[in-house]
C-alpha cells in the first residue's frame, strides 16, 4: 500500500532520511519507532507529500506520490488521512464544523456533509459532543475528533503523527485501541510514526526502527520480538543489567507461543546438571491475531563442559539463544 | 456657557452623519483592498503559504511607506487620485480616498500578524486533506483568525475616525470640520468640546461593539 525506496531528504547540513526503504502492507497497522530526531516526522510527511523528498521513490497504491503537483497532489492527499500529536482542529468551529472541514475542501454539498459527520461522531463515539468546541473536550476527545476528520474523506490510509505523545496512559490505550478497531472494522491501513515502545507493541503488525534517518531494522512485530538480538526485543523486554559473576555466562533466552509454559530451566538443572539462576525476565504479547506472546528470559549458565552442549541443545528445541 | 442646543443640533447632527458616512465608507473599502493585501503578505512571508522572499519584500516596502507618510501630507498629495476618482477634492465623499489609502496598509499589517499568529499546524492539517491556497485562506485561516481580525478592524476604524477629523481641517466635512472651524478658528469652544465629545463617544461605542463581538466569537 505504501512503498518507500532509498528515500533522502536533507536540510542543510543536517541529514534527516538516509536512504529509507519501507513497505507498509494494506489493512496493516504499521509503526516507526524512534527518539526525537531520528526523522520520523519527515519520514511520514513524504508519504502525502508534505515533505518533498532530495531523491527516492514513495508509492502510495501505486501511484508516485513524488510526481504529483497541483491538483492530482490535492486529490491524492484527500485519498490520505493525517492526525496530529497536537490534533490541530479549528478552535473557533464546532466539532461538527471540523469534522466537516475535508468534506467542504473536496466540495462536498451541505445535505450530503450532514450524514456523513453524524456517522463519523457515531464512530468514535462522541454523537453528543456535536455542537461542542474544541476548548470545551478533554485531549483524548479533541483526538477522536480529529480522527473523525481524517477519516471523513473516506481515505485509504491514516497517517498518525505520535498521535497519543499528548495523552495521559489510560487516554493512550483508548486512542490506540480505537485505532485498532478502525484498522479491522474499515480495513484502513494504518502509518503511524511514535517515540512510545508501548504504541508499537500494542498494535501494529509491523514496525521498523529508524535511528539518524536510517532504517536499522524492520518486520513483524512478533518477529522482531522472537528474534534473538533484536533492537525491538531488547526494548520491550528491556532487560535488566545484572552481570553473571565470572565463572558463569549471561545466556539470553527467546520462547514463542506454547514454549512459554515449558520449564527451561528445569530441563538445563536435569538435563545438563547446570546449576543456572534467573537474573530477569520478561514477556510480551504482540498485536495481531489470537495475541502471540513471546517471552524472554536471561539466565547466568555457569561456564563448565556442559555448557555449549546445553545452549545448543536449547536451539534445537526451537528457542533463541542470544550469548551476551 | 449657554449653549442653544437647538442650533448645536442642526450644526452637529449633519456633521455626525458626515462623519458615520466617511468612515463607513472608507472602512468598508479598507476591508476590501486591505484583507486581501495582508493576506498576501502573511502568504508571501517567510512563514507564509507560498514564500517569495523578494516580493514579500516590495510589497513591505510598499506597505512602510504607505504607513510611514503623514496623513495630511498624503492627502494632499494624492488629490489628482481622488478627483479622478470621485471627481472633486473636496468634501466628505472625496475625504473618503485618503482615508482608506491611509488605512489599507495599517490595517493590512494588522491583518498579516493576525494570521502569523495561528498554529502552522492547522496550515499543515488543512494541506493533508488537500486543500489549495485559496481553500486554506478561506476555510481555515479567516475562521480561525476571526476573533484577531475584528479586534484588527476595530483599531483600524478608531485610526479611520482620528484621520476624519484631520481630513475635515483640509476640505473634508464631518465632526472634525466642524470642531476645526467653530473652535480653533472661531473660539467657540462649547461648540467644539461637544463635537470632541460626539467623537469620543463614538470610538468608545466602536471599540465596545468590536470587543464583544470578537469576545463572542472566540471559542478557545
Amino acid at each position: 500500500m505504501i512503498e518507500l525506496s532509498e528515500v533522502r531528504k536533507k536540510y542543510r547540513d543536517t541529514t534527516a532520511l538516509d536512504g529509507v526503504d519501507l513497505s507498509v502492507r494494506k489493512g496493516e497497522v504499521y509503526g516507526v519507532l524512534g527518539r526525537s530526531g531520528a526523522g520520523k516526522s519527515t519520514l511520514l510527511r513524504t508519504v502525502n507529500a508534505l515533505e518533498r523528498p532530495d531523491s527516492g521513490s514513495v508509492k502510495v497504491a501505486g501511484t508516485e506520490i513524488t510526481a504529483l503537483g497541483g491538483a492530482d497532489l490535492r486529490a491524492a492527499r484527500s485519498r490520505i488521512g493525517m492526525v496530529f500529536q497536537h490534533f490541530h482542529l479549528l478552535r473557533n468551529k464546532t466539532v461538527a464544523a471540523n469534522v466537516a472541514l475535508p468534506l467542504r475542501i473536496a466540495g462536498k454539498p451541505k445535505g450530503e456533509r450532514g450524514p456523513r459527520v453524524a456517522e463519523l461522531l457515531d464512530v468514535v463515539g462522541l454523537s453528543d459532543k456535536a455542537n461542542a468546541y474544541p476548548a470545551q473536550l478533554s485531549g483524548g476527545q479533541r483526538q477522536r475528533v480529529a480522527i473523525a476528520r481524517a477519516l471523513a474523506a473516506e481515505p485509504d490510509v491514516l497517517l498518525s503523527d505520535e498521535a497519543t505523545s499528548a495523552l495521559d496512559q489510560q487516554t493512550t490505550v483508548e486512542i490506540l485501541d480505537l485505532l485498532r478497531r478502525l484498522n479491522r472494522d474499515l480495513g484502513l491501513t494504518i502509518l503511524l510514526i511514535t517515540h512510545e515502545l508501548q504504541v508499537v507493541t500494542r498494535i501494529c503488525d509491523s514496525a521498523a526502527i529508524l535511528r539518524a534517518g536510517r532504517v536499522v531494522e524492520s518486520g513483524k512485530v512478533a518477529d522482531l520480538l522472537a528474534a534473538p538480538g533484536s533492537e525491538l526485543g531488547r526494548q520491550a523486554f528491556h532487560l535488566g543489567d545484572t552481570a553473571a559473576t565470572e565463572a558463569a555466562r549471561t545466556v539470553d533466552i527467546t520462547f514463542t507461543g506454547a514454549e512459554v509454559g515449558e520449564p527451561v530451566v528445569a530441563a538445563l538443572v536435569r538435563r545438563f546438571d547446570l546449576d543456572v539462576s534467573i537474573l530477569d525476565a520478561a514477556v510480551q504479547t504482540a498485536p495481531g491475531d489470537g495475541g502471540f506472546t513471546v517471552g524472554r528470559l536471561r539466565l547466568a549458565v555457569p561456564a563448565g563442559p556442559r555448557t555449549g552442549e546445553a545452549l545448543e541443545w536449547l536451539r534445537t528445541r526451537g528457542y533463541g539463544v542470544e550469548e551476551r | 456657557m449657554n449653549l442653544d442646543w437647538a442650533e448645536l443640533a442642526e450644526l452637529l447632527g449633519p456633521a455626525s452623519l458626515e462623519t458615520l458616512q466617511m468612515v463607513g465608507l472608507a472602512t468598508l473599502w479598507t476591508v476590501v483592498a486591505g484583507l486581501p493585501l495582508g493576506v498576501a503578505l502573511y502568504s508571501l512571508s517567510p512563514r507564509g503559504l507560498r514564500p517569495v522572499g523578494s516580493v514579500y519584500k516590495i510589497l513591505g516596502l510598499v506597505v512602510n511607506v504607505g504607513r510611514s507618510v503623514p496623513f495630511i501630507l498624503l492627502m494632499l498629495a494624492i488629490i489628482p487620485v481622488t478627483r479622478l476618482l470621485v471627481g472633486t477634492s473636496i468634501g466628505s465623499v472625496a475625504a473618503v480616498v485618503p482615508l482608506a489609502v491611509a488605512a489599507v496598509p495599517f490595517f493590512a499589517r494588522l491583518v498579516e500578524s493576525s494570521l502569523l499568529d495561528i498554529d502552522p499546524g492547522l496550515v499543515e492539517a488543512a494541506r493533508s486533506m488537500g486543500a489549495h491556497g485559496l481553500g486554506i485562506v478561506s476555510r481555515v485561516l479567516v475562521p480561525e483568525s476571526l476573533p484577531s481580525l475584528i479586534r484588527a478592524l476595530t483599531v483600524t476604524v478608531v485610526a479611520i475616525i482620528g484621520y476624519s477629523a484631520m481630513a475635515g481641517a483640509i476640505g473634508g466635512g464631518g465632526l472634525g470640520a466642524v470642531a476645526v472651524r467653530y473652535g480653533y478658528q472661531r473660539f467657540q469652544y462649547d461648540t467644539m468640546i461637544v463635537a470632541v465629545i460626539i467623537l469620543v463617544v463614538l470610538v468608545q461605542l466602536i471599540q465596545f461593539a468590536g470587543d464583544l463581538v470578537s469576545r463572542r466569537l472566540d471559542r478557545r
